[in-house]
């Protein structure tokens, strides 16, 4: 299972700005809602924050995973957002995060959800995999950097 | 059916390799803490103690990981994803990973199915 077959360039936010979670939220979903792949932005943000409420998904070193499973998704969804500057986002460790992965899906897709974020811990546990990743500076910078580094590791 | 027994000398990569068994469709795992031989010798049996042949070929702990896996396709997949994960278990004091065949099993988690959150 590869991030690579759900992300495409037009898919990763840069300069994500800093603000309450749901602004965050809302910046990272935003593509998805100018292309109409979300029927319902509100209902996405929503479930987004509650998964928040139960527990922070920023997992530390610069790195956060909001993900939902909500029925106005129609099929898996994969965004990165990347924010030089690093934002608070109520992490585990307090650090400010700089590499978002956010991650949606449709509730028959939910075990495909858990491999998916299982993947994206994976990848999230090396560091140098990581620091690429915020260096780079164009959508496609980011695909093929994801997609070479899935190409090195089972 | 097999079951695979995996001993990873660094616990820390442990969790990188749950992770990555849930990637595969591998949902169930029993994890314990254990021993190599070396270390129990040379730090239990006074006449062993300090050889560094023993030593320097083990850890002060290791884990142990058990999974029942139905697919062949997954256990050779695990087995890639261990040592990707460990690093080659050919180098020394990265662990083992074997597999033996299971006749029959009962009270094994049914897989992750889509349904499932």
């Amino acid at each position: 299972m590869k991030l690579t077959e759900y992300l495409e360039a037009g898919l990763v936010v840069f300069n994500v700005q800093p603000g309450e979670v749901a602004d965050i939220l809302s910046q990272l979903i935003d593509p998805l809602v100018r292309d109409g792949t979300l029927s319902s932005s509100e209902r996405v943000l929503e479930a987004l924050l509650a998964r928040e409420k139960v527990l922070s998904t920023g997992i530390g070193q610069g790195i956060a995973v909001p993900h939902a499973i909500s029925e106005v998704i129609h099929s898996p969804q994969l965004i990165v957002g990347l924010a030089p500057q690093g934002v608070d986002y109520h992490s585990m460790d307090d650090a400010p995060v700089n590499v978002f992965f956010v991650l949606l899906s449709p509730p028959d897709r939910a075990g495909h959800h858990i491999r998916l974020l299982a993947r994206i811990a994976r990848l999230a546990r090396h560091p140098e995999f990581v620091d690429a990743l915020r260096n780079c500076e164009t959508g496609e910078e980011v695909v093929s950097h994801i997609h070479e580094y899935e190409q090195e590791h089972v | 059916m097999e079951l695979l027994i995996a001993v990873i000398n660094d616990v820390d990569r442990m969790d990188e390799v749950l992770a990555g068994f849930l990637e595969i469709g591998i949902t169930g795992a029993t994890v314990i803490d254990s021993e190599g031989m070396g270390r129990v010798l040379s730090h239990d049996i006074p006449i062993f103690a300090g050889l560094q042949t023993l030593i320097s070929r083990s850890r002060p702990q290791n884990q142990t990981l058990f999974s029942v896996i139905n697919e062949p396709e997954k256990v050779d997949l695990a087995i890639a994803l261990l040592q990707d994960v460990c690093g080659r278990f050919d180098d020394p004091a990265t662990g083992i990973a074997m597999t033996i065949p299971v006749h029959r099993v009962v009270g094994l988690a049914p897989e992750l199915g889509e349904s499932e959150g």
